[in-house]
């Protein structure tokens, strides 16, 4: 019995194993015809990196963390629409850009305060830090805090691909598919907005 | 290489997508402008500091909210989807689907009733009529030469006319009619 019992862990502990193995596109292939194991292991993937991605965007973390669950949700109930021509990554990260920016439009109408108007302490994006310095530490988070405000100051295009290769370290064509713009701009618009972000932050480095 | 084309090729130069003759030519740019090298520094270290920010991380409760959202919607998509179809009239609000109606209709009245057509198929019901008596008239009475070259003048007048000037010919033609009549008889 005991030994039944640590069969079938060792055979769920294999496929467990092998889900991790699987690429991205396998695994929504795996979704598509019915396995939701595929589904939680693309959702574990993927959630912090859209996170980090759609919160540069949005300026608030509850909800960015809104838009991914629409993302991860939409992902469920659109999975056949994903076709096996681009990277799922690339389609995701689509699915979760949209989202942000019906959002942004939706900010802009209803006029909320911004948040570059609120000071320092009432912004609720406070990266830790491992530094156990105090000075270090406060000196650190300013300049985090510097470096948020210089890409939220961003127009929205220059932010968009700044924060694709520059946080998420997207590859240039990825980029491009993401955005559907063609490569050439993809690349003038990351320099424009690096020397753009230089300017601004040249004093604090 | 000059300024512009220096500031252009930064990113490319970092991300080390220029060719090694580009490359040559733009680190010495660099080597002969400091304001150039410092902006090359500069850049780079803010790239850096980018990469080099913390990640942030979705909460602890995450995947529990996104499982039951899931399992909310495996309950009830089909029954959101036909609450929303409830009120639709070939897939258009009631409102649009009256717009469209009175739309249709006005279309196919003024087809019928206003536009004039040379096959006489989409021609007004007055004009098609007059057509219609003149002709008959013509067949039944083959003698009479004068009146019918005037009948035939009147007819071709009508083929061409707007419904505008057929009533102002209407009395005209009336006056025809009779006296072929009376000549028939």
């Amino acid at each position: 019995m005991i030994n039944q019992q640590s069969q079938s862990l060792y055979i769920q502990q294999q496929a467990m194993d092998k889900s991790f193995k699987f690429t991205d596109e396998e695994l929504i292939a795996r979704f598509q015809e019915g396995d939701e194991q595929s589904y939680i292991e693309l959702v574990n993937r993927f959630k912090d990196r859209l996170i980090n991605f759609v919160f540069r965007l949005v300026n608030d973390r509850d909800q960015a963390e809104d838009i991914i669950q629409d993302t991860m949700l939409k992902l469920y109930t659109h999975k056949h629409y994903y076709k096996n021509i681009a990277k799922f990554s690339t389609w995701i990260y689509t699915i979760a850009g949209n989202f942000a920016k019906t959002e942004l439009r939706k900010k802009k109408t209803r006029k909320v305060t911004n948040n570059s108007q609120l000071g320092p302490e009432d912004r609720d994006y406070d990266p830790p830090s491992d530094d156990p310095n105090p000075q270090k530490l406060v000196e650190s988070k300013f300049i985090n805090t510097k470096i948020h405000e210089a890409i939220e100051n961003l127009p929205e295009h220059f932010k968009v691909v700044t924060v694709l290769r520059d946080i998420e370290k997207l590859p240039y064509e990825e980029i491009s598919n993401i955005v559907d713009v063609p490569l050439g701009t993809v690349k003038s618009r990351i320099n424009r907005a690096r020397i753009q972000l230089q300017k601004d932050l040249k004093d604090y480095i | 290489m000059n300024r512009y084309e220096f500031e252009d090729k930064i990113s490319d130069y970092i991300d080390n997508q220029l060719s090694s003759s580009e490359r040559k030519a733009f680190e010495n740019y660099a080597e002969k402008n400091r304001e150039a090298k410092e902006l090359l520094s500069s850049t780079k270290n803010v790239i850096d500091l980018i990469k080099s920010q913390k990640k942030i991380k979705t909460s602890e409760n995450f995947m529990p909210n996104l499982i039951d959202k899931v399992r909310a919607y495996k309950k009830a998509p089909v029954q959101s989807i036909r609450s929303q179809n409830k009120n639709m009239l070939f897939g258009l609000s009631p409102k649009n689907s009256a717009l469209m109606g009175v739309f249709i209709f006005s279309f196919v009245f003024l087809l019928v009733n206003i536009i004039p057509s040379e096959n006489g198929f989409f021609q007004s019901n007055i004009a098609s009529n007059k057509k219609n008596t003149t002709e008959k008239t013509l067949r039944s009475s083959p003698t009479e030469s004068v009146d019918s070259k005037e009948l035939v003048q009147a007819d071709s007048t009508l083929n061409t006319m707007k419904p505008s000037e057929e009533i102002k010919l209407r009395p005209k033609l009336e006056k025809i009619d009779i006296e072929l009549v009376k000549n028939k008889r």
